[in-house]
């Protein structure tokens, strides 16, 4: 599902945000990237999801090689990935509905179906299938499953989350949690970034530590969890 | 189900629904653009209507035509004066021909000093000549009037030609420096509106940056991505400019029949902007509502 080799981000001050980073995910899989603030779990993600392009080595994220990606191919990228991010990253303006379905209609849906889809979604994650409510409108914990059935609304193969119990309090993360693991079981890939020691406790589950741009032994951490 | 079609697709009735969702979203920045396009327009509108109407009025002085009077010979005959008038009224820049005789143009000068008049005491109406008042086309050139006129001073039955070619010179400059202004007038119009409309277009952008951005990572692409924003813009345009051309159909209205009142040959000549001019400006205004979402889409993030 997702193979790096040697990839490297830096940016123009010359601050390598990953440097020589290699691991292998397969289909199916939890894994979960953690490391203190700064050490590079979310220039992966962006990297991975083609917001950032790497400096040097190779990233194939669902067979999709992104070297060499035009504005098509990372949008055809995109649209098969689920994406949550810790701030949502929901349309203030739209509805809750209206926000999941917007990711169906991008693939083609017509509006109705589009929305029907973002009305099974909003089941999926424990939310009423016709929520009009507006982002403003929700708690945080609401906002973050908006944002988590808008990434599942087209049957992604690949879920990346970045930090996305950030800011929750202790029973939404939960939630949030118990939900992408249901995700996974389903089939669903699963590749999420936090730096929160409670989340890593809950979730045994493959786990690569990040330290300066680097990847640490992920065999050391997983000792050090059980 | 892993993915829909590969290519997003819509009618262009979901353009249009997330046109107008998006701008009922912001009323702010959507007022606020409307209003600087109409400006704009209005601005450019109004210098059109302006140098319309001044090249109309221009044009409408100049269209009587070439005034040329013929001074006879003192001692002609009638008949040499009705064979000369034949002759020249059969040119074909000629309009009409009238004689003018001695004691009529001794009367039309006496009208014309009015109370100054007792200045001609004394004097005969023998000493004005016998003229033979021509109008020419107003289609004739500058080159063909000064040889025709050469041509009719050497015949033997002429003393003299003079023609208001002074005042036809000076109605060719005048429309050439109407033409001039508005076009300078027009250009400032256009630079004064990209500043204003860019500087708007940029608000608009700021406004929905966070929304694009979400569009770009949620894989939209193609018409899905930019024809909501175009045609967002273009619907604000053509708001805008249909608002000023109202504005200032309803100024000239309120404004023309007074002055028409003062100035009776305005009354003929004065007329608002033509269809083909109105629809210049609207699509002018659509295109710059356009034109300024592409440029603010431009300025909203990167897909990478």
């Amino acid at each position: 599902m997702i193979r790096l080799y040697k990839l490297s981000k830096q940016y123009p001050s010359g601050r390598k945000a990953l440097d020589h980073v290699s691991f292998h995910i397969t289909a199916g899989e939890f894994v979960i990237v953690t490391g203190p603030s700064g050490s590079g779990k979310s220039a992966l993600l962006r990297v991975l999801f083609g917001n950032e392009q790497a400096s040097s080595g190779r990233a194939v994220v669902n067979g999709r090689n992104l070297e060499r990606m035009d504005r098509h191919s990372l949008a055809a990228l995109r649209r098969e990935l689920g994406l949550v991010f810790q701030d949502s990253k929901l349309i203030d303006r739209l509805g809750a509905v209206d926000n999941v379905a917007l990711a169906a209609e991008v693939t083609g849906h017509g509006p109705a179906s589009a929305r029907h889809r973002a009305g099974e979604a909003l089941t999926r994650v424990g939310l009423p299938a016709t929520l009009e409510a507006r982002p403003g409108q929700l708690s945080a914990g609401e906002r973050q499953k908006v944002a988590l059935a808008r990434a599942l609304v087209n049957g992604p193969a690949l879920l990346l989350a970045d930090e996305p119990t950030g800011g929750l309090d202790p029973d939404a993360s939960l939630e949030i949690l118990d939900l992408l693991r249901e995700v996974n079981r389903e089939g669903t890939t699963v590749l999420m970034a936090t730096h929160d020691p409670d989340t890593l406790s809950l979730l045994h589950c493959r786990t690569l530590l990040m330290y300066q741009g680097r990847l640490a032994e992920e065999e050391t951490l997983r000792r050090a969890s059980l | 189900m892993r993915l829909g079609p590969a290519g997003p697709s819509h009618p262009a009735t979901y353009y249009l629904r997330r046109a107008l969702d998006s701008a009922r979203a912001t009323p702010l920045v959507t007022s606020v653009t409307v209003t600087s396009i109409a400006v704009s327009v209005l601005f450019a509108g109004a210098i059109l209507l302006v140098g319309a109407n001044a090249y109309r009025l221009v044009a409408h002085w100049g269209a009587h035509g070439v005034d040329v009077s013929v001074y006879l010979k003192p001692d002609l005959d009638e008949a040499a004066v009705v064979g000369l008038r034949h002759r020249l009224s059969e040119d074909p820049d000629t309009l009409s021909v009238s004689y003018v005789s001695q004691e009529e143009a001794w009367q039309f000068l006496a009208d014309n000093l009015g109370e100054s008049a007792q200045l001609l005491d004394g004097l005969e109406p023998s000493v004005l000549p016998p003229s033979l008042e021509i109008a020419l086309s107003s289609a004739i050139d500058e080159k063909s009037l000064r040889h025709k006129l050469d041509a009719w001073l050497a015949l033997a039955e002429v003393d003299d030609v003079q023609y208001n070619r002074a005042w036809t010179e000076r109605l060719g400059n005048a429309l050439g420096v109407v033409r001039w202004v508005a076009w300078a007038l027009g250009a400032l119009a256009l630079m004064a509106s990209a500043v204003i409309v860019g500087a708007t277009f940029q608000l608009a952008a700021f406004t929905r940056r966070e929304e694009m951005e979400v569009m770009r990572l949620v894989g939209a692409v193609g018409p899905v991505y930019w024809a909501p924003v175009l045609l967002g813009g273009a619907l604000q345009g053509l708001l805008g400019s249909v608002g000023a051309l109202a504005v200032l159909g309803l100024v000239f209205g309120l404004a023309s029949g007074p002055l028409a009142d003062e100035v009776p040959v305005l009354a003929s000549t004065v007329g608002f902007l033509a269809v083909g001019q109105c629809l210049t400006l609207v699509l002018w205004g659509a295109g710059l509502g356009a034109a300024g979402s592409w440029l603010g889409m431009q300025g909203s993030g990167s897909w990478r």
